[in-house]
């Protein structure tokens, strides 16, 4: 039980960190996995070529994260229901997925630049998804089953 | 076990966007559009491409080169779920004659879906709007009614100029 709530207050603080000085160099990377419910992910990444993951399992989860530069991948799995992604990227050749299994998860995706892409799975019922582009030759992919 | 779908769907969101982003390119491929859709004036398609599985929905314009402009694509899906995508931006075209402005790819099995392109030319050029899928015409009594291949392998493409910008995609 301590190492658990060890881990949940790291993740907390880390989480928090993100939020407050977003990563400014190159080629970084970041991995986040959280457990149980109403926990809650928001991180910033200003550069190229980073890599943010984050895997939720619970309900009444969010991730709110963004990323600006290019060449950036943005990966963001949940499992569960009623979770909640926000995710932002401006710039161009940026990548972000997310996988949604359960029900009743909502996933909302910004892009702005150009040659972008942006992939979403949702497995289940009541799922929502919405993708915004701005610029050109981007790419879109929505899988809802 | 969970965790191995889910870690599953991370690589297979990356592929299905190579796939598309691939489907993308050849879509500039002289073989993608005929020669009768590339247009002394710009005109504006969709381009509407079904596989087995999935439903790969382009914004084209046809254009000689140097013309600029902007648009908007909407695509939305019900289903099971909901699924809306909004791509927009300025575009030029370049030798091709024809551009992609963006791609959507939607699962099939998802349920119905409906896309819409608005196309502004900064020469002035009334503003084009197409739709897919293309609307079926009913003739309840003419002779042309009894024919059914005209519905049966209507084409998924549908271009059509407007004179208005009336035309409200939020």
């Amino acid at each position: 039980m301590q190492f658990s709530k060890f881990l949940i207050a790291s993740v907390t603080a880390l989480s928090l960190s993100l939020t407050l000085n977003p990563a400014h160099a190159g080629d970084s990377f970041v991995s986040i996995e959280q457990y149980g419910a109403d926990n809650e992910f928001g991180g910033s990444q200003h550069g190229h070529r980073h890599r943010l993951t984050i895997y939720q399992n619970g309900y009444g989860n969010s991730s709110i994260n963004s990323q600006e530069g290019a060449y950036n991948r943005g990966v963001v799995g949940q499992d569960g229901y009623d979770n909640f992604v926000d995710s932002y990227q401006r710039g161009r050749h940026n990548i972000v997925g997310i996988a949604q299994f359960g029900a009743g998860h909502t996933a909302i995706t910004t892009q702005d630049g150009h040659g972008n892409a942006i992939g979403v799975i949702q497995a289940g019922h009541g799922n929502s998804a919405n993708v915004t582009q701005v610029g050109r030759g981007n790419v879109s992919v929505i899988v809802q089953d | 076990m969970s965790n191995l779908l889910v870690t599953g769907a991370f690589w297979l969101a990356p592929l299905s966007i190579v796939w598309a982003a691939t489907a993308m390119a050849n879509g500039n491929g002289p073989e993608a559009v005929p020669e009768g859709h590339i247009a002394e004036v710009p005109v504006c398609e969709i381009r509407v491409d079904q596989s087995d599985d999935s439903i790969v929905v382009e914004g084209l314009v046809h254009a000689p080169a140097g013309v600029s402009g902007s648009y908007r694509m909407q695509v939305q899906q019900n289903g099971s779920g909901s699924s809306r995508i909004f791509q927009s931006g300025d575009f030029k075209t370049s030798d091709s004659a024809v551009g992609s402005l963006g791609v959507v790819s939607l699962a099939k099995n998802a349920g119905s879906y409906i896309a819409t392109l608005t196309v502004n030319w900064d020469d002035g050029t009334p503003d084009c709007v197409a739709r897919a899928p293309k609307a079926r015409k009913v003739k309840l009594l003419g002779k042309g009614s009894m024919s059914g291949a005209s519905g049966a392998f209507s084409p998924p493409v549908q271009t059509d100029r407007s004179t208005s910008d009336s035309e409200s995609l939020d």
